[in-house]
């Protein structure tokens, strides 16, 4: 066995729940998020060499999962305009039906609502829910962390109300 | 409001990755890096194969070596920006903050989108460019009808080449336009919050 397939596998068990997690929050459905997290794992192993440990390898990991997923879901938008020419927000919404007779309606709203928040706004507040510190979210994002502070705030606001609301 | 979200928290952190074989993806990721190397070194050996079969075959009169460096300069005008593209910029973009990657992924599309219509131009012109000075040298003795049938076959080849470009045009549009305009909203969204969150 190789030493980078030692290492992609070390990265891979201690941060595929993280990272699924993000795509779901991303996606908000299970098909999509199943093709964003392979497509994240083949850029990490990709670019595995290009690690050399200035950051938290989970913030380097976060990096790559959210910078995939803000191309994932444009080529996916694009997919869909070539086969009907709606908006992306509607397919979500047509998407994320889920099988009848689930027990965990609420568990799948929140994935549901967080992926009907702008892109940044998704990524901040799966960040924030891995408990990602301000300083670490500012450095994924690129934004500075008293401007994390702030939109965080309103995130939080936006999502409680929309889940009370849809709920 | 707290409570709330560290409910939600509760919840979010609840749901975990499927079971992936580990092995089996090592063992795919291992095997596009295997078809991929093997990519790379065939198109260096027919370039090389290429360029030597000219140079060796062909005579060292002045429209041969002029048409060889033309053709040189056709087929690097395409596999240099494309290598330097891809193998380059994509990857480091990728540990970048999202802002810096959207800015980065916005350059190189805008870059590739330049292949068909720059790139691609200029590659078509040197090669008919070079086939009409290999022809002009080659059928110096040959009647003036077969010299212009062989400068009309260059038209000819022109015309399909610049279809050929077309097409190439429109596929590249319909691939990145997309996602250079979602790109681009993305980032105006990332300023206008920034100015609004420190006016207030």
């Amino acid at each position: 066995m190789t030493n980078k397939t030692d290492q992609f596998k070390s990265v891979y068990n201690q941060s595929k729940d993280k990272v699924y997690r993000l795509c779901l929050g991303f996606v908000g459905n299970q098909t999509d998020a199943d093709n964003l997290f392979q497509e994240v794992f083949m850029k990490i192993w990709n670019n595995l060499e290009t690690f050399r440990g200035e950051t938290h390898i989970n913030t380097w990991v976060y990096k790559i999962a959210s910078n995939t997923a803000l191309l994932y879901v444009s080529k996916r938008r694009q997919l869909h305009q070539k086969k009907k020419n709606v908006k992306a927000e509607d397919l979500i919404a047509h998407t994320i039906v889920e099988p009848p007779g689930d027990p965990d309606l609420k568990f799948k709203q929140l994935f549901t609502e967080i992926s009907k928040l702008k892109e940044q706004d998704r990524i901040i507040i799966s960040l924030l829910f891995e408990y990602c510190t301000y300083n670490e979210i500012a450095e994924v994002v690129g934004v500075s962390t008293s401007n994390v502070g702030v939109r965080i705030n309103r995130i939080k606001k936006k999502l409680i109300k929309r889940l009370n609301t849809n709920g | 409001m707290d409570k709330d979200i560290e409910q939600l928290q509760n919840l979010w952190l609840k749901q975990e990755s499927k079971p992936f074989q580990i092995d089996d993806l090592v063992g795919k990721f291992h095997s596009i890096e295997k078809v991929n190397k093997i990519q790379r070194i065939f198109i260096t050996i027919m370039i090389v194969f290429v360029v030597f079969m000219m140079i060796t075959y062909l005579s060292n009169a002045w429209y041969n070596i002029l048409s060889i460096a033309l053709i040189f300069l056709a087929m690097l005008t395409i596999v240099v920006p494309l290598y330097t593209l891809h193998f380059n910029r994509i990857y480091s973009g990728l540990n970048a903050n999202n802002k810096r990657f959207i800015e980065s992924a916005l350059y190189i599309l805008k870059q590739k989108m330049n292949i068909p219509r720059v790139h691609l131009l200029i590659c078509i012109l040197c090669i008919v460019g070079a086939l009409n000075i290999a022809f002009f040298g080659a059928f110096t003795e040959s009647s003036i009808l077969t010299r212009c049938l062989a400068h009309g076959t260059t038209v000819g080849i022109l015309l399909m080449l610049l279809k050929v470009r077309q097409y190439g045009i429109q596929l590249y549009s319909k691939q990145f336009l997309p996602l250079i305009k979602k790109l681009e909203r993305i980032l105006i969204k990332f300023e206008e919050d920034r100015v609004i969150l420190n006016y207030e």
